[in-house]
C-alpha cells in the first residue's frame, strides 16, 4: 500500500503478484524474454508431476482408516488361507494338515500384506506433493 | 437377533433389512425389484442428476455446483495419476464410475429411513470381485505369463520361493474381501451405531427428558463421523482399485 495512494514510481519491487515471475526483472525494466531456463524448468517439474512413477505418493495417511485397512486386510488372509486349507483337506482327504498349514500361510501373508502397507506410508515425507 | 431386544419393535439391524417391493421369478431364480435395487437406482440417477446438471453451464469459472463436480474429478485423477501413473488414464473412467457411485450410495444412506446399499456385502463383493477379476485378466493379456512373476517377487533367495509363492498368493486372493468386508463393515457398523444411540435417545429421554441430551449429542457427533467415512470409504475404494490396477500394470516395478 502507498500512503496517501499516490502511485510510488520509484518502488523497487514488481507490482504484480510475485507468482508471475515478475521477481527477476522488475516492472520498469525493459521487458526480458522469459528465462528459457526457468520455463524448460517448469516444464520439467509439470511433467514428472504428470507421469510420476506410482508408489511415490500415496492417499494421504489417515491414522484410523490405515488401521482399519491393515485390520481387515489381515483378518481377510487368514480367512482365505483357512478357506484354501479346508477346500485342499475336503479335496485330497489329509485334513488336519492343509487347514493347518495353509492357515499359517494366511496369517504370514496378512502379516507381510499389513507390513507392506505400513512401509508405504512410513517413507519419507520430504518433498511429498501436497495432495489434498 | 431382534428377538432379543425385547419389546422394542425396531432393533438396530431392522434398517438393512430386504424387502421385495416387486417380487419377480426368473426361471426359479429370486430377481425381485427390491428396496435395495431401488436405491441403487436412486443413486445412479442422482449421480448422472448431479454430474450432468452441475457441468451443463460449463462455465470457465465454476460456480458452486461445478466446483464441486470439478472437485470429485479431479480428486480421482490424481489419484489414477499418482498411483498408476499415465498409462492409468483409460482406467479413469472405471475408477470414477466406482467411485461416485459408492460415495453417493453412502451419502444417500445417511438421510434417515434411506436404505444403504453399501452395507451389504454381496453388493461391495460384487464390485470387488468384478476388480479383481478384471484387474486379473488385464495383468495376463498385458503381460502373458509375464504376469505370474507378481506372486514370485524379485531378489527373493531361491530355497524362500517356494514357501513365498502360496503367501503372495493368498495375498492376492485377499484383495477381493479385504476391498469389499472394509466398506460394508464401515457402513454396517457407522450405520447401526448410529441407530444404537438413537435407541438411547428414546429410552433414556422416557424416563427424564434430561438423559436423553448425551445420546442425543453423541448421534450428533456419530453422524458427523459418518459423514466423513462415507467419503473416506468411497476414496479408499477408489484408491485401491488404482494399486490393484497399478500391480497389474507395471507388475514388480514399484
Amino acid at each position: 500500500m502507498i500512503p496517501g495512494g499516490k502511485v510510488d514510481t520509484h518502488r523497487e519491487q514488481p507490482y504484480c503478484a510475485p507468482d508471475f515471475g515478475a521477481r527477476q526483472y522488475g516492472v520498469t525494466d525493459e521487458p526480458q524474454p522469459p528465462d528459457l531456463k526457468d520455463l524448460s524448468d517448469r516444464l520439467s517439474k509439470a511433467r514428472r508431476r504428470e507421469d510420476r512413477s506410482p508408489d511415490e505418493a500415496g492417499p494421504e495417511p489417515n491414522q484410523m482408516g490405515l488401521a482399519f485397512q491393515v485390520i481387515t486386510e489381515m483378518a481377510a488372509a487368514l480367512f482365505v488361507g483357512g478357506l484354501l486349507g479346508w477346500a485342499i483337506d475336503a479335496q485330497f482327504g489329509t485334513r488336519p494338515w492343509g487347514l493347518l498349514i495353509l492357515l499359517a500361510l494366511g496369517a504370514v501373508a496378512g502379516m507381510r500384506g499389513a507390513f507392506r502397507r505400513a512401509r508405504r506410508y512410513s517413507g519419507p515425507i520430504d518433498g511429498a506433493p501436497g495432495q489434498e | 437377533m431382534a428377538e432379543e431386544a425385547h419389546g422394542a419393535k425396531h432393533g438396530p439391524l431392522d434398517q438393512f433389512e430386504i424387502d421385495r417391493i416387486l417380487p419377480l421369478d426368473v426361471f426359479g431364480i429370486d430377481a425381485s425389484f427390491t428396496n435395495s435395487a431401488l436405491w441403487m437406482v436412486i443413486v445412479v440417477a442422482t449421480v448422472t442428476l448431479f454430474l450432468s446438471l452441475s457441468m451443463s453451464g460449463r462455465a470457465v469459472v465454476p460456480g458452486r455446483w461445478q466446483s464441486l463436480a470439478e472437485a470429485a474429478y479431479d480428486l480421482i485423477a490424481s489419484a489414477v495419476r499418482d498411483n498408476v501413473g499415465t498409462e492409468g488414464r483409460a482406467y479413469f473412467p472405471l475408477v470414477f464410475t466406482l467411485f461416485m457411485f459408492i460415495l453417493f450410495a453412502n451419502f444417500l444412506g445417511l438421510i434417515p429411513f434411506s436404505f444403504t446399499v453399501t452395507s451389504h456385502i454381496i453388493v461391495t463383493f460384487a464390485m470387488a470381485g468384478f476388480i479383481f477379476v478384471g484387474v486379473t485378466v488385464l495383468g495376463i493379456a498385458r503381460h502373458r505369463l509375464k504376469f505370474f512373476t507378481l506372486f514370485a517377487p524379485p531378489g527373493v533367495p531361491i530355497y524362500l520361493v517356494p514357501l513365498l509363492v502360496p503367501i503372495e498368493i493368498i495375498g492376492y486372493l485377499t484383495r477381493p474381501i479385504s476391498l469389499s468386508v472394509r466398506l460394508a463393515a464401515n457402513m454396517l457398523a457407522g450405520h447401526t451405531m448410529l441407530e444404537v444411540f438413537a435407541g438411547f435417545v428414546v429410552t433414556m429421554g422416557a424416563a427424564n427428558i434430561i438423559f436423553g441430551i448425551a445420546p442425543f449429542a453423541a448421534v450428533i457427533a456419530i453422524y458427523a463421523l459418518e459423514v466423513i467415512v462415507a467419503f473416506l470409504q468411497a476414496y479408499v475404494f477408489a484408491v485401491l482399485t488404482c494399486l490393484y490396477l497399478s500391480d497389474a500394470i507395471h507388475l514388480h516395478q514399484h
